[in-house]
C-alpha cells in the first residue's frame, strides 16, 4: 500500500511537471471573446504548420487589459478594439512595437429565433428585455457608438460582461433582443441588420507583450498572412483597412 | 485561558498561524493598496450608494427567506430519519460547493423566461425574475441558503430533547413544542445562521450576474460594481472591495462571534 502511494505520488509530480514544462514552451495568446472560434482554428493551424503550441485564452477585452496589467504571463494579445490596446499600453507592457490591425467588425441585433418582440431596429428595444455589452468592454462602447451615430435612444435592461454572454442569453430567449458582432451569429439565433452600422466598425489589434517568446512574432505574421486572413474571412471579419 | 493556552501543543499554534496569516494578507495587501484619501468620495457616488442600498436591501431579503425556509430544513436534517436523507442532505449543500455561475445557469433553466417553471410563471402570472431584483434576490438566496441550513442542524442535532420530551409528556402538541420549546433554543444558531447567510448573500456575483444580469438600478449590487471598476478604474474597485470587507466584517463579528461560539 504504502509503495503504491509513494509510486502514484510520483507519477502525478512527474506528470504535473511534464504539463508544466510543455505550458511553458507553448506561446501563450490573450483574445477577444469575439474571437473564440477564428483563433482556435487559426491556433490550429499555425500548430500544424510551425509545431509551436498555442495556449488561448479568452474574455471580454477590457477582462484581458485588465489581467495584462496585473501581470498575467502571456506573449500575444489580440483585443476588439484600440482604444482598450491604449490602455494596456499604459500599464508599460506592451513598449516593444507597435500594434497591427488585422480584423474589423460591426454590429447587428440579434433576436431568438421567431423574433417574438417583432424588434426591427434598436429603438424597438423600448419596453422590451434586452441586453447589449457593459460600456467598457468594445462591443458595449460599439453599440453606445452606433446609437448615437443612428441617433437613437438604446433601452438596455442587462450591461453583460462579455458579447458572448449576450448571445447566450438571446439563445436561451431570455432576453426578446441584443446587439452582437455579425461575426457572432449562429443558427440559435436570428440577425437583423442595422442600415448603416457597417460604417461604425471596430478594429481588432494585436500586439506581442513584452518579453514574448520569439514566436510570438510568427504567431502575428501568421495572422497577417493570407492563410490567416483567409480564415477570419470565413468566419465573416472584415478585412484591415 | 491560562491551562487552555497550555494544552494546545506548539505544533498546533504553529499550524494555525500560518492558516490565519494566509486568510489575512490578502486583506492587508487590499488595504495598503487601496487609496484611502478618496474613500469618501467614491463611497458617496451616487452609483456606489445606489449599489450599497441595493445590496443592503439584496443581502436582507435573502437573509429573510433563508429564515423562512432554512429552519425548517435544517430541523429535518437533523432530526428526521428516512430514506435519501444522505441524498437530500447533499442536495442542500450543492450550491455551497458548485461554482456559482453554474448555479445562476441551473436557476436560468428552472426560473428563467424559458425555464420550465419560469414559463409559465411568465405566461401565467406575468411575472419575470430574470434582471429583476427579486431575481437577484433569488440568486443570492440559492447560493447563502446552505449556510443557514448547517447552522441550524448542527445546533439542532445537539439541543437537549429532555425539554421537548417533558413539553410533549405535559400535553403540549407537536408543533407548540416546536415554537415555545425548541425555536428558542436554536435561539443562537438561527442568529448566526442570519449572520452567515447574510454575508454570504451581500457577496454574491456570479449566481447574480447570470441569473439577474447588470442591470444598474435593478441589480447592480456592490460585487458587481466591483467587477465593472476591477475593468475600468482599479482604484474605485479597490475602495469598494475595502467598504464590503469593513461590512461583511462587522456583521460577521457582532452577530456571529456573539452567537454561534458559545463559550
Amino acid at each position: 500500500m504504502k509503495l503504491f502511494i509513494h509510486v502514484s505520488l510520483g507519477v502525478i509530480l512527474l506528470m504535473s511537471g511534464l504539463s508544466c514544462s510543455e505550458s511553458d514552451s507553448s506561446l501563450r495568446v490573450l483574445a477577444a471573446s469575439s474571437l473564440t472560434e477564428v483563433f482556435q482554428e487559426i491556433a490550429s493551424e499555425f500548430e500544424k504548420d510551425t509545431g509551436i503550441q498555442v495556449t488561448l485564452s479568452f474574455a471580454g477585452s477590457s477582462s484581458l487589459a485588465a489581467q495584462i496589467e496585473d501581470g498575467a504571463p502571456a506573449d500575444v494579445i489580440a483585443l476588439a478594439d484600440e482604444e482598450t490596446l491604449t490602455r494596456v499600453k499604459q500599464s508599460g507592457r506592451l513598449t516593444q512595437q507597435e500594434e497591427i490591425i488585422f480584423a474589423t467588425n460591426y454590429l447587428a441585433i440579434a433576436t431568438p429565433i421567431g423574433n417574438p418582440a417583432s424588434i426591427g431596429n434598436i429603438s424597438d428595444f423600448k419596453g422590451n428585455i434586452t441586453a447589449v455589452c457593459s460600456e467598457q468592454v468594445p462591443c458595449g462602447h460599439l453599440a453606445n457608438e452606433l446609437a448615437s451615430f443612428l441617433k437613437v435612444e438604446m433601452e438596455v435592461t442587462t450591461w453583460e460582461p462579455n458579447v458572448r454572454s449576450v448571445r447566450t442569453k438571446i439563445e436561451l430567449g431570455e432576453v426578446d433582443a441584443g446587439l452582437i458582432y455579425v461575426t457572432d451569429a449562429t443558427n440559435q439565433v436570428e440577425i437583423i441588420s442595422i442600415k448603416g452600422s457597417e460604417s461604425v466598425k471596430t478594429k481588432y489589434p494585436i500586439a506581442a507583450v513584452d518579453n514574448a517568446k520569439p514566436s510570438a512574432k510568427d504567431f502575428i505574421d501568421y495572422v497577417l498572412s493570407p492563410n490567416g486572413q483567409e480564415t477570419l474571412e470565413h468566419f465573416r471579419f472584415g478585412a484591415p483597412q | 485561558m491560562e491551562t487552555q493556552h497550555n494544552s494546545v501543543p506548539k505544533t498546533i499554534w504553529a499550524g494555525a498561524s500560518i492558516g490565519f496569516i494566509f486568510l489575512l494578507v490578502p486583506f492587508v495587501g487590499l488595504s495598503q493598496r487601496a487609496p484611502w484619501s478618496s474613500f469618501v468620495q467614491i463611497v458617496t457616488e451616487e452609483t456606489v450608494l445606489r449599489s450599497i442600498s441595493l445590496s443592503m436591501i439584496v443581502a436582507t431579503c435573502s437573509a429573510f427567506i433563508c429564515l423562512i425556509l432554512g429552519i425548517p430544513l435544517g430541523w429535518i436534517l437533523a432530526k428526521a430519519d428516512f430514506r435519501g436523507l444522505k441524498l437530500v442532505r447533499a442536495i442542500v449543500l450543492l450550491p455551497m460547493v458548485l461554482p456559482p455561475v453554474a448555479g445562476g445557469t441551473a436557476l436560468l433553466f428552472a426560473l428563467g423566461r424559458k425555464g420550465f417553471i419560469g414559463e409559465h410563471l411568465d405566461s401565467w402570472f406575468g411575472v419575470t425574475l430574470p434582471f429583476t431584483t427579486a431575481g437577484a434576490v433569488l440568486a443570492a438566496s440559492f447560493v447563502s441558503l446552505p449556510f443557514f441550513v448547517l447552522s441550524i442542524e448542527s445546533s439542532a442535532t445537539q439541543l437537549d430533547s429532555r425539554l421537548e420530551e417533558a413539553s410533549l409528556n405535559l400535553g403540549a402538541s407537536p408543533i407548540r413544542t416546536f415554537f415555545t420549546i425548541s425555536l428558542p433554543l436554536l435561539r443562537n444558531a438561527i442568529m448566526a445562521g442570519i449572520a452567515l447567510s447574510w454575508a454570504r448573500a451581500l457577496g454574491e456575483f456570479g449566481a447574480t450576474i447570470t441569473f439577474a444580469g447588470d442591470n444598474p438600478d435593478q441589480t447592480r449590487t456592490l460585487p458587481l460594481q466591483l467587477f465593472v471598476a476591477l475593468e475600468t478604474n482599479p482604484e474605485r474597485a479597490m475602495i469598494i472591495g475595502v467598504l464590503m470587507v469593513m461590512i461583511s466584517l462587522s456583521v460577521l463579528v457582532t452577530l456571529r462571534g456573539n452567537w454561534l461560539v458559545q463559550k
